[in-house]
């Protein structure tokens, strides 16, 4: 298996995981929807969130090399810490939609763990990490969207002709919902799909 | 039995389908015998015994292994391993090999890594790429050709 170069770069997630445990400190350990809420301000992720924008943000803000490979079938993503080098992978064979940012979600949970965790600040043991994790992806994406909503939202407002503005406040309605909902199921719904997809290869052989 | 070890079915079996399908059929041929006398001596359904032979149905349990190892006049071994039952030797000595290498990294304290699964366990494979990702990381070497 092809691996991509390992690369030792400044230790910037560092920073973030400092500044969440000076501000939390008094009521540690925060929340995933909290830590989900920090890291979108802390580095300004919007307004809308894509792949692109997730690797941008592993690879220029937190300094964590992300490569999309052929990964073993039970790997989603993985994702490791030795020292200040960090990694994350994740399987380029993700057929299912928005599950690639999910997992990149994921592993960076894992990573900012590692570092809490050598800052003396864990806030999941090792067992419960894996749960905690999906929670964050979600919390991520959804964070997002509710701060991009109102503003599209504002924006709906100034549209001047009555119909056309109805028209867009029920399709940004029905569509932040859909997305939403997406956001919360996707973990849900990506097993059913994988399930699916096994048992149909089992029929065929 | 020393020697050999359980193999886990999930990983083993689907690819040891086509080739013993193949390999069983030529044991029948090479023995001169039809499928319906095979039946008669080891008491094992024509039928299914046709749908193995063209891959069609995973290799049959070990104790009906052990039937028709008798009647192809070859060791019941000889066909666990064809059917993907057991390991030969090497390849047991490779699993182990991946198998500590990945404890060791593991149990690394200084090394963490996470990962998101589909599904519960962790395949061999899915071990070897852990350890290669941790010789990559720590620049120690841990695997020797496994």
């Amino acid at each position: 298996m092809d691996l991509p170069p390992c690369e030792i770069l400044p230790d910037n997630i560092t920073a973030f995981c400092r500044t969440v445990i000076s501000r939390h400190s008094a009521n540690w350990p925060p929340n995933e929807n909290v830590l989900a809420e920090e890291i979108v301000d802390f580095f300004g992720i919007g307004p809308f969130l894509t792949l692109e924008t997730l690797v941008q943000l592993c690879r220029d803000h937190l300094r964590i090399p992300v490569s999309f490979i052929e990964l073993p079938t039970e790997l989603r993503g993985y994702n490791c810490s030795y020292g200040n080098k960090r990694e994350i992978v994740v399987s380029q064979h993700q057929t299912f939609p928005g599950a690639d940012q999910h997992t990149l979600l994921h592993e960076l949970r894992e990573i900012l763990e590692a570092t809490f965790e050598g800052l003396g600040h864990p806030i999941v043991n090792r067992r419960e990490l894996e749960g905690f994790a999906e929670s964050f992806a979600i919390s991520v994406q959804m964070a997002v969207a509710e701060r991009e909503l109102p503003n599209l939202f504002q924006n709906a407002a100034e549209i001047e002709r009555k119909w056309w503005r109805i028209t867009a406040y029920v399709l940004l309605g029905v569509g932040g919902l859909a997305y939403l909902l997406g956001c919360a199921l996707r973990p849900y719904l990506e097993d059913v799909f994988a399930s699916e997809e096994l048992r149909q290869r089992n029929l065929h052989t | 039995m020393s020697n050999l070890a359980i193999v886990n079915e999930i990983d083993y079996h689907g690819l040891a389908m086509d080739n013993f399908g193949s390999y069983v059929r030529s044991l029948r041929k090479a023995t001169g015998l039809t499928l319906k006398q095979v039946e008669k001596e080891a008491r094992v359904s024509n039928a299914y015994l046709s749908q193995i032979e063209r891959s069609l149905r995973k290799p049959p349990h070990p104790d009906i292994l052990k039937r028709l190892a008798r009647v192809y006049q070859v060791t019941h071994r000889e066909l666990l391993i064809a059917a993907g039952y057991l390991e030969e030797e090497s390849q047991q000595i490779k699993r182990q090999q991946i198998e500590n290498a990945f404890q060791h990294a593991t149990t690394d304290p200084k090394f963490k890594q996470g990962t998101r699964l589909k599904g519960g366990r962790l395949s061999l494979d899915a071990k070897r790429f852990i350890v290669e990702m941790y010789e990559k990381m720590t620049g120690r070497k841990l695997l020797e050709g496994a």
